[in-house]
């Protein structure tokens, strides 16, 4: 499998460039889709998942241009919006198989479905409507339909917001299952599930693509140039104007803060290994 | 804090364009009401802007509009933190809820009060608007804008937006908000429908949450020019109706914030996870099968149709529909048992009228449902899961449809249900299934689908939802008027599926209208298909925001069924050209102007031949071939004329149809002029020689008409397969220029340079000049004689005027046997006559020497003895008091209910189905027997208008319409008594009082009458039955019989109202004299207002009632100034003049049943002769009522206040 998407951009009415010219080329396995609130993710996952159509350039699965053969993705993807609704007084059972019915599947969909309520924990749940579950129970449904048909394609933007520990974990084994010959693509600002789960990652900040590669590459930008140090508050505004930050976190009240540099820095701040999460830092407030 | 709330909320909306949008919406609609000559808005004699007027528009607004605005305003401003999620942050603010409540209310409010300040925009600015037509507007009225705004706009926005808003904020759902705004406008129909039904005004009076009936009860007896200058006038009903409808609003209120039911965060409990976890399940996700074939797509649909059918009956609004298909259901039998006229049988015809009201509330509810299904997806939120599935747009789209048609199906069996229980119930176990089904199953459904389809193509082309609704119910109100307004009449072109209208009959079903209403619904099909299709085009899918996202991915929809959209379009315009070329050119229709303008042609090109004389028809041959089931018939007959005048003359003028022409031959005569342009060819012939009185000549003549193929209406809705019912004038030529063919309608003459029609009929005259050797019926005739030879198919049998001679059947032909009836009118007749043919029952009867006949369908036999009954009473009283009978039978024939009258043609007597013959005559005999009323009506005219006939002037119908009346009255009375007669009078007095404010023109006194119905039918029988009351019965018949015997079946001249006067005052005693004279040659009105009455127990075991009570007498003058200009009213002034009358008082006594007074004690004549007047009547019974002149001596302006309870 292989989703190549090319010179995309959308432009929205308001003025904002929701995605500019987007390049990236996504094979089998998980993809993982990094930036902070409001980066483009949502717009680039939706416009994938055939919702939205692009104003210029092209996704093609396979060779195949998606946005003229809209049917023939759908027929393939698997989509878990970031916030979505359901109907009023249907229950989870219900609403699933008629998903399936819609997904075209024409196996027993009755055990398809038993299985995936099973597979998200909802089960004893099954006769209950939709519109009465909590916030996490919701997020299982739309995973539970995300996952209908084995679709070849699946795109999950913020899965596992609203879950608990327990049931995030459930989540990443099935996802890190099924994306042995399949695309997965995994959008989310929390860095740690693209460390658990991705092969593959880009960040994306402002509509645009920062970095593209292995979480690997992506560490290797930052080898050797991150600092750290506890900053007193009376320092904090002038301290910020002479380095380049990273990120600023609380330690027991003090404030520690990460920087970025090219030349090794003296001996108040120690050096550290580049994470992850630095990375995503840095490509964003760049 | 509740100003900071309030001044918040006024900001927010001013920023808004919906707070411009709906003022400019208001104003233009006003502005055009107000400007556009052709829009017809009020009556004709009224100004657009004068204060009733105003009144009606307020309310129109109020009533329509003010819902929408509601929503938009004022239940949106609760409902708007819920939708977008920011409740929680809102209320969880150090602010009382009870403030923000108010204070957004009070918001809404002030913006929805400005919304009106559009009518006063439109009122001065109208007539500064280039085509307005200053005629139609009077001045400008600030004190009644004032009046309406504070009394009628204001009050119904705190009603009406209390309960909607509260409702909003119990539910803090918009959609709950907009169904108690469609359940306001229905209850408020149903309440109209209630009115026109129930007695007791002052209950519905009280209970119309928009306080428009109070106001009502006062200006629908209003003049015109009352309507045009006086304010509306409230008495304590519109105040308590007021005081009712806002203490309802606030004890609302008071419930709403007391018990706090606006905890504003979700209340409901949130299901949580269990706590107990199953074990890992495999990850491995289990294996599928996926098929996206033809099957695929059918199971999408079937799908797809089945989630939006549950989704529609899970909805409250679906039980709200349930609710008031129940209530407007109950509201009608109530209405019809309350209603004091008999009721109807539950005939399936009935039963499905009884049940048409609710059509108009499943088409709202069907606007609603569409939008809701177009917009399903995105108010749960689960587009983004939906549109990313492989189903395709098209499934989704048809779905959506086709649960609509589920639904109907659902409602169509529901009420189907109904109907039959309500059958069974009544009694009725005759089901004619047929009807239901299509009417159900295939009329109702085929308009709800194209209602489904439109709607769904508004909400999805406008892409907001209440703009769409606002669009759709636009259109469902407007499109008549505007296709009025832009002239066509072609059911070809309209936006709703336009269909010829059709009426049903138990005679033939839909019969002849099967063909054309079919033919259209197929072309309608086509054109909502491609409307569909267009609709798929642009139906959102997924994320689209500009209107150029929608148009590049209906391109994309566009290329992949441009075949199905080419092949549509092929076979809709082959289609629509193969219908215009059936109903314009193998059949043809005028439109409404092109029919106006060849009247007004017809008028000023030959009005001037109007005097000019015509030989009369003395005897004519027909032969008639009927082909009911061709919808054909052909007439070969030979008229013979003679020359009555004075004048000789040298022309001859014909009047010959345009469709299907005489073919004339004149022996003697040549056509020497023809002129096509009026509705009518008018032919111009020349005599040899000039005819001289006593001359002699004969017209024959071929005529054929008959239809084949599709048509735009259905022309002859009289020639029927069975039950055909055709007028004389339909299939002879008529002579010389014909009033009847003149416009009537005041502007339309007006438009045309018409000159002014202040009177239908020539003046009234002492000394009879020229104009006395007309009749006002035909004029073609005095007295002739009919010979008739009638064919027609098999199983039915023909009737023409006068004895069956013989009949046969013509056995030439096996295959096509047909019945022939040859018909004799021996007796000199007035020409006037029908022929009629269709399969009937016959009950048959003789009464002094009298063939009684009711001919009827086979269905109808219900009231046929009734019938019966008052054929032979009609015929022993009537030849008894007035004069013999002369024709050797009397008929009563059924005809399709096409029309609802009954009329008197020479011994025969035509009777629509729809007005008696499946009436209720058993379910309230109290009720006044209308089929009893009508025969004996009828067979009256066998005296009045075919013995005595009126010469053509004013005062002609006082002889026929009156005398029928007063005979049929005292028929009543002799057979049903009394009370029942009590009944009658009290209905044609308030007719009357009701009709006489509608005059357009002048009402005259009713020696004076000018075809004035209310004048001829309501105030003739009160007036000749109080006259009878007065100089008693012996002297009225007295007089009558002398009159006939003076002018039946005479030579002209025929006599005047004049005439029937000095009969009359002949045998009046002097002491009655003015009493009389006031009646027939006044308009007077009497009020009464009974200060006090009451009774006591006198020692002797005798009780002694007084009453005091004022009497006024008003007396009208009807030759009130007159002017040139349209709009000033010609109603006289009322003056007050003294009392010199008498008058009965009864003494009744309560009985439980329907009876109008209950049980008479005592009845007295008193002589009164001041305003002013105390009395004393003695009872041995104690009285529970005292009613001042129970049985309508006098006429008064409103006969409740004349009774009292004790």
């Amino acid at each position: 499998m292989n989703l190549s998407i090319q010179n995309l951009n959308k432009q929205y009415s308001n003025g904002i460039k929701a995605i500019d010219n987007i390049n990236l080329e996504i094979g089998n396995g998980m993809f993982g889709l990094l930036g902070p609130n409001g980066a483009g993710k949502s717009s680039l996952m939706r416009t994938i998942a055939t919702l939205q159509d692009p104003d210029n350039g092209s996704i093609r699965l396979n060779e195949m241009d998606i946005f003229t053969n809209k049917d023939e993705l759908r027929k393939q993807l698997g989509y878990l919006p970031q916030e979505f609704g359901v109907y009023p007084k249907i229950s989870a059972y219900d609403m699933l198989y008629h998903l399936a019915t819609l997904k075209g599947i024409s196996s027993s969909k009755k055990d398809l479905v038993q299985d995936l309520l099973q597979k998200v924990n909802l089960f004893d749940m099954r006769k209950k409507n939709v519109s009465d579950f909590s916030g996490g129970m919701k997020q299982r449904f739309g995973i539970a339909q995300a996952l209908i048909g084995d679709p070849n394609l699946l795109i999950v933007d913020e899965p596992t917001a609203g879950l608990d520990p327990t049931e995030r974990n459930r989540f990443h084994n099935i996802l890190s299952e099924i994306a042995e010959n399949k695309i997965v693509i995994l959008s989310t600002h929390i860095v740690q599930d693209v460390i658990e789960l991705c092969n593959n990652m880009a960040i994306i900040n402002k509509g645009k693509v920062m970095f593209k590669g292995q979480p690997n590459d992506a560490l290797a930008i930052l080898k050797d140039k991150v600092y750290g140090r506890f900053v007193e508050k009376s320092e904090l505004a002038e301290f910020k104007l002479n380095h380049k930050i990273l990120s600023e976190k609380l330690h027991a009240g003090k404030n520690y803060l990460n920087v970025y540099s090219e030349q090794s820095m003296d001996s108040s701040f120690e050096k550290k290994t580049a994470d992850l999460e630095d990375v995503f830092f840095y490509m964003c407030n760049n | 804090m509740l100003f900071n709330i309030l001044s918040f909320e006024l900001n927010f909306w001013r920023k808004r364009a919906i707070t411009y949008i709906f003022p400019i919406i208001i104003f233009i609609i006003t502005a055009l009401l107000f400007s556009v000559e052709n829009v017809s808005f009020g009556s004709d004699i009224t100004y657009r802007n004068s204060p009733s007027s105003l009144n009606t528009l307020y309310y129109v607004f109020s009533i329509l509009l003010l819902p929408l605005f509601v929503n938009s305003f004022i239940s949106s401003a609760v409902t708007r933190d819920y939708e977008n999620k920011f409740d929680q942050i809102i209320y969880s603010l150090p602010i009382s809820k009870t403030q923000v409540l108010i204070g957004r209310f009070i918001g809404g409010c002030i913006v929805v009060s400005l919304i009106f300040i559009g009518v006063v925009l439109a009122d001065l600015i109208a007539p500064l608007l280039p085509w307005a037509n200053t005629d139609l507007l009077g001045p400008f009225r600030w004190d009644a804008h004032i009046q309406n705004y504070f009394m009628v706009a204001l009050p119904n926005i705190f009603i009406v937006g209390s309960i909607l808003f509260l409702i909003a904020s119990w539910t803090r759902n918009m959609n709950s908000s907009f169904l108690g705004a469609i359940a306001l406008v229905v209850i408020i129909l149903a309440l109209q429908s209630l009115t026109n039904k129930i007695d007791n005004k002052t209950i519905v009076a009280l209970l119309d949450p928009y306080a428009a009936e109070p106001i009502r009860l006062f200006t629908k007896k209003w003049s015109a020019i009352e309507k045009n200058t006086k304010l509306f006038e409230v008495d304590w009903r519109y105040w308590t109706n007021r005081a009712i409808w806002i203490s309802f609003s606030l004890i609302l209120w008071m419930i709403a914030l007391k018990f706090n039911k606006f905890n504003f965060a979700k209340s409901k409990k949130k299901e949580e996870t269990n706590s107990d976890r199953h074990p890992e399940p495999q990850t491995k996700l289990i294996k599928t099968e996926k098929d996206f074939s033809w099957e695929y797509f059918l199971k999408n649909l079937h799908f797809q149709a089945k989630i939006d059918f549950l989704h529609i009956i899970r909805s409250p609004a679906f039980y709200v529909v349930i609710g008031l298909i129940c209530l407007l259901f109950s509201m009608n039998i109530i209405g019809s048992i309350q209603s004091d006229s008999a009721s109807e049988l539950a005939t399936t015809n009935n039963t499905i009228n009884f049940l048409g009201a609710i059509n108009q509330m499943m088409m709202l509810a069907i606007i609603y449902f569409s939008g809701m299904l177009i917009w399903k997806e995105r108010d749960n939120k689960v587009q983004d899961i939906y549109d990313s599935m492989p189903i395709k747009t098209s499934a989704m789209y048809l779905g959506k449809l086709l649960s609509i048609f589920y639904l109907m199906i659902l409602l169509s069996i529901f009420i189907l249900i109904i109907g039959i229980i309500y059958q069974f119930y009544n009694g009725v176990y005759i089901i004619d299934w047929s009807h239901y089904f299509l009417q159900l199953f295939v009329f109702d459904i085929f308009d709800a689908i194209c209602l489904a389809i439109i709607s769904m193509f508004f909400q999805v082309v406008i892409n907001n939802k209440f703009v769409a609704y606002f669009v759709s119910c636009i259109l469902m109100i407007g499109e008549s008027f505007i296709k009025e307004w832009i002239d066509i009449s072609s059911n070809l072109f309209s936006i709703s599926p336009s269909l010829p209208s059709r009426v049903f009959s138990d005679f033939y079903g839909y019969g002849i209208y099967k063909l054309s209403t079919f033919a259209f619904m197929g072309y309608w099909m086509l054109i909502y298909s491609l409307i569909a299709l267009i609709t798929y085009f642009l139906f959102v899918r997924g994320k689209m925001n500009t209107f150029k996202e929608r148009l590049h991915e209906a391109k994309l929809r566009f290329s992949s069924s441009k075949l199905l959209l080419f092949a549509l379009l092929f076979s809709a315009i082959c289609y629509g050209g193969f219908m215009y070329y059936q109903t314009k050119v193998v059949n043809t229709y005028f439109s409404k102007k092109e029919n106006l303008e060849r009247s007004a042609y017809y008028e000023k090109t030959f009005k001037k031949l109007e005097n000019y004389p015509k030989p009369k028809v003395f005897h004519v041959d027909y032969k008639i071939n009927l082909y009911p089931h061709d919808r054909r018939y052909e007439v070969f007959g030979r008229m013979h004329f003679v020359h009555t005048s004075n004048t000789p003359i040298d022309k001859v003028y014909i009047n010959n149809d345009l469709r299907f022409p005489f073919d004339l031959n004149i022996k003697g005569a040549k056509l020497i002029q023809s002129d096509k342009k009026s509705a009518v060819e008018f032919m111009t012939y020349q005599l040899e020689k000039p005819m001289v009185k006593g001359d002699s000549i004969t017209i024959d003549y071929k005529y054929n008409e008959g239809y084949s193929g599709v048509e735009n209406e259905i022309e002859n809705k009289r020639l029927l397969a069975n039950g055909t019912f055709l007028d004389y004038g339909s299939f002879t030529p008529m002579l010389g220029y014909l009033t009847g063919m003149e416009i009537e309608d005041k502007s339309d003459r007006e438009k045309y340079k018409l000159p002014v029609k202040a009177e239908e009929m020539p003046e009234l005259e002492k000394e009879c000049s020229e104009k006395c050797n007309h009749d006002y019926i035909g004029g073609m005739a005095d007295w002739a004689t009919i010979h008739t030879v009638i064919s027609t198919v098999n199983d039915q049998i023909a009737i023409a005027p006068g004895t069956l001679v013989k009949s046969w059947k013509d056995d030439s032909r096996t295959d096509y046997q047909r019945n022939y009836f040859e018909y004799n009118l021996s007796q000199p007749s007035k020409f006037f006559f029908s022929i009629v043919s269709g399969k009937f029952e016959l009950l048959r009867d003789t009464t002094h020497g009298v063939n009684c006949e009711v001919y009827y369908h086979a269905g109808h036999k219900y009231n046929v003895p009734e019938m019966m009954k008052a054929l032979k009473k009609s015929i022993a009283y009537y030849s008894k008091n007035f004069g013999k009978y002369m024709h050797t039978e009397a008929r009563i024939i059924e005809f399709p209910q096409f029309s609802s009258f009954a009329q008197a043609f020479p011994g025969t007597m035509p009777y629509s189905e729809s007005i008696g013959f499946t009436s209720n005559l058993v379910k309230n005999p109290e009720d006044v027997n209308e089929i009893f009323h009508i025969v004996s009506h009828e067979m009256a005219h066998q005296w009045w208008a075919h013995q005595v006939t009126g010469a053509r002037m004013q005062g002609a119908t006082l002889l026929s319409e009156s005398l029928a009346e007063y005979s049929s009255l005292k028929l009543l009375e002799k057979e049903y008594g009394m009370d029942m007669t009590s009944k009658f009078l009290k209905q044609s007095n308030n007719i009357y009082i009701f009709s006489r404010a509608q005059e357009t023109k002048k009402e005259s006194a009713l020696f004076q009458v000018d075809n004035q119905g209310y004048i001829h039918y309501r105030k003739g029988s009160l007036v000749l039955y109080g006259i009878q009351q007065l100089i008693g019965e012996q002297k009225m018949n007295l007089a009558l019989s002398s009159f006939i015997k003076k002018f039946a079946y005479k030579d002209p001249p025929y006599p005047s109202s004049y005439a029937l006067l000095d009969e009359i005052y002949a045998l009046t005693p002097d002491s009655l004299r003015e009493t009389v004279k006031d009646g027939l040659e006044r308009i007077i009105l009497f009020q009464s207002d009974i200060k006090e009455a009451k009774s006591i127990h006198l020692a002797n075991k005798s009780f002694e009632t007084s009453i005091s009570f004022s009497m006024v007498k008003n007396t009208i003058d009807p030759n009130a100034k007159q002017s040139k200009n349209i709009k000033d009213i010609v109603i006289g002034q009322s003056k007050e003049s003294p009392v010199k009358d008498y008058f009965d008082i009864g003494l009744y006594q309560d009985i439980n049943d329907k009876s109008r007074y209950g049980k008479l004690i005592s009845i007295q004549r008193f002589y009164l002769n001041k305003k002013e007047n105390n009395l004393k009547l003695l009872s041995k019974i104690k009285p529970d009522k005292i009613v001042i002149d129970p049985y309508f001596i006098h006429i008064h302006k409103d006969p409740e206040d004349n009774i009292k309870k004790l």
